[in-house]
């Protein structure tokens, strides 16, 4: 045994951050190779997570790996820090990491996600970690990923295209609103994770560093900072996001991501920010549009 | 697997430099910065100072003892395959030594030796990352507006992921071979090697993504 190996269980009989070091460093080489080749999907080997896929085992494991004593961690799931998932992912690595944490996207060094890139704009020194179910935006169109990472390599990804042109064919607009596909550094088409398409532009040369992790296919890929990140469109179809004719009832805010809720059963509904934190950040500082919802 | 009875045993212990003294977080700590480097090419990064095996930099140790394993056999540049570099990277790395160029998942050349990157594994278009990292070691490292430059110190403009625009850097070493080493390298992609720069306790990454040009030599 080397002594990298003999030092790596510390007296309490676990594991830093749960993973043993020598899975930490076969995912960290994974993604040193993901961040030199933006876009594309690293696969990788090791140590399962303790907890069921579906969980965000892949975000955990990547998390688990780049995470240290000096970070302060947040999760998100669907824009919510309060959620079971991200409470439960939270005080994991709370406990076998003990990193501080924190639900203030401008303090955390490092955020892990599910289905959201913060409202708040991302700075640079930041790591965005997303969870992700289904890595490869080609597997619903080819289910062999020896002809999926040869489409890759020659970058034929002329049945993308058609599968966006078949929504407009059928609906008269792109109809794909989540995992909207995206062209990374002008190469590979990648999956953003089930983000709404609203928060793509957001990915596109950002200051922060974007890891993926996806438990289920062991895969890991990567957007370095100041990449170019391109959503899949047409010349007489241009991309474009979500927009809202309401606004969020708690802080009014007209440009964030709005989930609708419905208050009663006469079919009364509002609208409010998905992101929590962003929505609690601008009730401190903005008047409330009106009374807060009872 | 060896024990480590054993492998005290089986290699001479000369020259043997201590590893680090808490693993787990030095490990974790140097991969950040290596991390941050290849994730902003052309950005230099300090490590903690420690001690290396001669004539391996500060740098170039603490990155292979924070990222190799059994898994990953290194190539060494004759004239870095001290006895004290050999073993000590065999003793806390668990490494082995490749023989050949092609087989190795990591490589330390100095910057001065005249290795071809293109004798590295390049990965292929189906699995391009399974090419080589290559560490050299340089002379001088200086991110942009490095003062006290001398006169054979290369000026690059680079581009690509990684960077806004340009970013501009100093590295003591890189002449015109190096150049078109890594034009080629770039040419590659997605295969191709990337390169991390060690010097002293700093590091620079440069992937194969990174386009390079000398300063006054631009198109
Ligand atoms: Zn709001």
């Amino acid at each position: 045994m080397s002594t990298q190996l003999a030092n790596s269980i510390d007296a309490g009989g676990y594991n830093f951050a749960y993973l043993d070091e020598q899975t930490k460093r076969m995912i960290r080489r994974g993604l040193l190779k993901a961040v030199a080749i933006p876009g594309y999907q690293v696969p990788f080997g090791g140590r399962e997570m303790p907890l069921p896929y579906g969980w965000g085992t892949g975000g955990m494991q990547v998390t688990a790996t780049v995470i240290g004593q000096d970070d302060t961690l947040k999760v998100i799931d669907q824009g919510a820090d309060d959620t079971t998932n991200a409470v439960s992912i939270r005080r994991f690595f709370a406990r076998t990491a003990g990193v501080k944490t924190t639900e203030l996207t401008t303090e955390a060094s490092v955020i892990q996600t599910r289905h959201r890139i913060p409202e708040t704009p991302l700075q640079a020194g930041q790591i965005l970690v997303y969870q992700v179910p289904i890595p490869d935006p080609l597997r619903f169109i080819e289910p062999r990923e020896v002809e999926t990472r040869t489409m890759h390599a020659l970058q034929e990804y002329g049945v993308m295209h058609v599968k966006l042109y078949e929504d407009i064919a059928r609906h008269g607009h792109i109809a794909t609103t989540y995992a909207y596909p995206v062209k990374v550094n002008d190469h590979y088409v990648m999956d953003p994770s089930p983000i709404p398409k609203f928060d793509n532009p957001k990915m596109d040369d950002s200051p922060a560093l974007q890891l993926f992790g996806a438990g289920r296919e062991k895969r890991i890929y990567a957007v370095p900072p100041f990449t170019r990140v391109r959503s899949l469109d047409f010349e007489d179809h241009p991309f474009e996001i979500q927009r809202w004719d309401e606004s969020c009832e708690f802080c009014g805010a007209t440009e964030s991501f709005l989930d609708e809720v419905i208050t009663n059963d006469q079919g009364g509904r509002i609208y409010v920010c998905s992101d929590t934190d962003y929505c609690r950040q601008r009730q401190h500082t903005t008047p409330k549009k009106q009374e807060a919802y009872p | 697997m060896t024990t480590t009875a054993q492998t005290m045993t089986a290699v001479a212990l000369d020259g043997l430099c201590d590893g680090f003294a808490d693993s787990t977080h030095q490990a974790q700590q140097v991969f950040r910065r290596v991390l941050a480097a290849m994730a902003e090419p052309g950005t230099v990064h300090s490590l903690e100072p420690g001690n290396a095996p001669a004539p391996l930099s500060s740098a170039a140790y603490q990155i292979c003892l924070a990222l190799l394993d059994q898994e990953t056999p290194l190539w060494l540049q004759p004239e870095l395959a001290s006895a004290a570099v050999v073993n000590s990277l065999r003793f806390h790395c668990g490494c082995g030594i490749a023989h050949r160029l092609d087989k190795a998942a990591f490589a330390l050349i100095t910057a001065n030796g005249d290795c071809s990157l293109a004798a590295f594994n390049q990965g292929t278009f189906e699995y391009p990352d399974r090419s080589a990292t290559v560490i050299v070691e340089v002379r001088g490292l200086d991110a942009e507006r490095g003062e006290n430059c001398g006169e054979e110190r290369s000026e690059l403009v680079l581009e690509g992921p990684g960077i806004r625009q340009q970013r501009r850097v100093r590295i003591d070493g890189f002449d015109a071979g190096w150049m078109q080493r890594l034009a080629d390298n770039h040419a590659l992609f997605p295969c191709g090697v990337d390169l991390i720069l060690t010097c002293g306790n700093q590091l620079m990454a440069l992937p194969r993504t990174t386009r390079a040009t000398l300063i006054g030599q631009e198109h």
